[in-house]
């Protein structure tokens, strides 16, 4: 299989700050790849090193087997990218925008134009409104839009889902899965765990500018916990909290909170014979998973 | 292949059309007084001459000399190059500067297309678009001419004395594009074309009022002496070749920075 995104040592600094440190990557064509970090972690600094908006500090990258330093506009016309953040010409019309996008591409026009309406259509947005009257979420739209109406070899996204409602979140996810069975690669950024484990075949974790880790989903699910966060009706004895998967056990008064990993069935009757007012189970900072994925668990 | 040429002068043309339209509206004016000024040619130019030294010497002339339908354009044309001036310096300043602060950049640098080629025909656009003007102007005042009777003039010198109009614009596009690269962003661009143009046009009269050649050189509206050009037909080849430096200088200085700079996140 031949690598759709390749990186030797990339690094780029800003001065003394770092932005990323000798990242070493391979994407295979056809992967879903995720790419997840906290914030400021270095996913964008990548991004757009390899998208030439920024040049590195050392370092090199290739897409498609070919250097991003010496035929950017080229590997561009394969590329179609989603930012985090979304702004466009506030006097244009919807479509006047699109077909400006458009027309840097080789590809005919025609078909182009074609995709454009049904991608449009797909996400319910207006093409004949401007740009200017578009909220957030329909602006993000426009950036879909745009990045894959040229039916790219390769879709770059940046945090996409900022801004789009959870119905339209779920409708994306299933577009990105139709251009990956059409045989587009496509790499994923984000903070938010949930979203990179729907859809991603692999994922690099990156904190600190620095890749900590790739690994198939498949392992980072069973490796992932849960924070779970209880409010009793009368304290509980810490016995009353001897399952395997609990750690970081914090207990005040009647608040008790902790994580956990493991069989959800388990912690389920295990708070199910506590004295509950309240129960709130939520998605782990993606700090506290970096800081816990290789500790061992304690009770 | 021109996308980002036709894009450029779209979204300059109702910006172009109003400063076209003003200074068309300011040419008309001071041709519908020249034929005041001409009839009364002799009192206009006594008057004028009792005026104190430092005053004739800051209108850059010396003194009003009328000559004729060219001359008088000599006299008046620095007020339609400090306009001229503001309009190319702000196309030059907000030709990459509006990307920068509208966020637009991601969308157009991600694009299949070098940074060279996206600058240049930006250039191209705005330079299009200044000769347009140049042209709007030159024209305007020739018909004018025509429609007031004016005495008949060598058409190479008014040629000549209105090039000033459209060199200076060249002069301060080139500036204007350099100053983006270089200041970062600029939330005010028409701001700091004023103060650039305003700056350099006081600096022109104080040049006249002290007499200093080399100052001259420091200010594009006293590369060219107008009435040396009304009078003996000649430009200062010294003074053009340093204004044609700077033009140079300017937008080498732009486009290479505009392609080696790294595009900040909106």
């Amino acid at each position: 299989m031949t690598a759709a995104i390749t990186t030797h040592d990339l690094t780029k600094r800003y001065g003394k700050s770092r932005g990323i440190e000798k990242l070493n990557l391979e994407i295979n064509e056809g992967e879903i790849f995720g790419f997840i970090g906290p914030n400021g972690a270095g996913k964008s600094t990548t991004i757009r090193t390899l998208l030439g908006l920024i040049k590195p500090t050392s370092g090199s990258a290739s897409l498609f087997g070919e250097d991003i330093a010496t035929n950017g506009p080229r590997l561009r016309q394969r590329i179609g990218y989603l930012p985090s953040e979304v702004f466009y010409y506030d006097n244009m019309k919807v479509s006047d925008l699109l077909r400006y996008s458009a027309s840097f591409y080789d590809k005919p026009k025609k078909e182009i134009e074609n995709r454009m309406y049904q991608l449009a259509k797909l996400l319910d947005l207006d093409l004949n409104k401007k740009i200017d009257d578009l909220s957030y979420g329909n602006k993000k739209k426009v950036g879909i839009v745009q990045g894959l109406q040229h039916s790219p070899d390769l879709i770059i996204l940046d945090e996409p889902t900022g801004g789009l409602d959870p119905l339209m979140q779920q409708t994306f996810f299933d577009l990105l899965r139709s251009e990956n069975k059409r045989g587009a690669t496509i790499l994923f950024s984000s903070h938010i765990l949930s979203e990179v484990q729907k859809l991603c075949d692999r994922v690099a974790i990156i904190k600190d500018g620095k890749l900590v880790k790739v690994e198939s989903m498949k392992t980072l699910r069973a490796s992932s916990y849960a924070k779970i966060r209880l409010e009793l009706a009368a304290p509980a004895a810490k016995s009353s909290f001897k399952l395997a998967g609990i750690s970081n056990m914090a207990a005040a008064g009647k608040n008790v909170s902790f994580l956990y990993r493991g069989d959800v069935n388990a912690i389920t009757k295990l708070i199910a014979k506590l004295p509950l007012t309240n129960v709130w189970i939520e998605e782990p900072e993606l700090e506290e998973i970096f800081m816990h994925y290789y500790k061992t668990d304690n009770n | 292949m021109l996308g980002v040429f036709r894009q450029e002068i779209k979204m300059q043309r109702g910006s172009w059309l109003v400063w076209t339209l003003a200074v068309l509206c300011l040419a008309a004016v001071y041709v519908s007084v020249y034929p005041a000024f001409a009839s009364d040619a002799k009192v206009v130019t006594e008057t004028f001459a009792k005026l104190p030294q430092a005053v004739k010497n800051a209108m850059g002339t010396g003194g009003f000399q009328l000559l004729n339908f060219p001359g008088f354009f000599a006299n008046v044309l620095p007020i339609f190059m400090l306009a001229g001036g503001i309009q190319a310096a702000n196309l030059g300043i907000s030709m990459t500067n509006r990307d920068r602060i509208a966020g637009t950049s991601d969308f157009l640098l991600s694009k299949p297309l070098g940074r060279s080629r996206i600058f240049w025909q930006k250039l191209f656009a705005n330079l299009i678009l200044l000769m347009a003007t140049s042209a709007a102007l030159i024209g305007g005042i020739y018909l004018g001419s025509r429609l007031i009777n004016a005495d008949s003039f060598s058409s190479s010198t008014y040629l000549m004395v209105m090039a000033a109009f459209t060199f200076v614009q060249c002069w301060f596009l080139a500036v204007g594009v350099a100053i983006a690269q270089i200041a970062g962003r600029i939330r005010n661009s028409i701001g700091v074309s004023i103060a650039l143009c305003f700056g350099l046009f006081v600096l022109a009269m104080f040049s006249s009022v002290v007499g200093d050649e080399t100052i001259r050189y420091l200010t594009p509206y006293k590369y060219i002496d107008l009435l040396k050009v009304v009078q003996e037909h000649t430009y200062d080849i010294p003074h053009l070749i340093v204004g044609v430096a700077v033009i140079i200088v300017g937008t080498a200085l732009g486009w290479l920075l505009y392609a080696h700079r790294d595009v900040e996140a909106a």
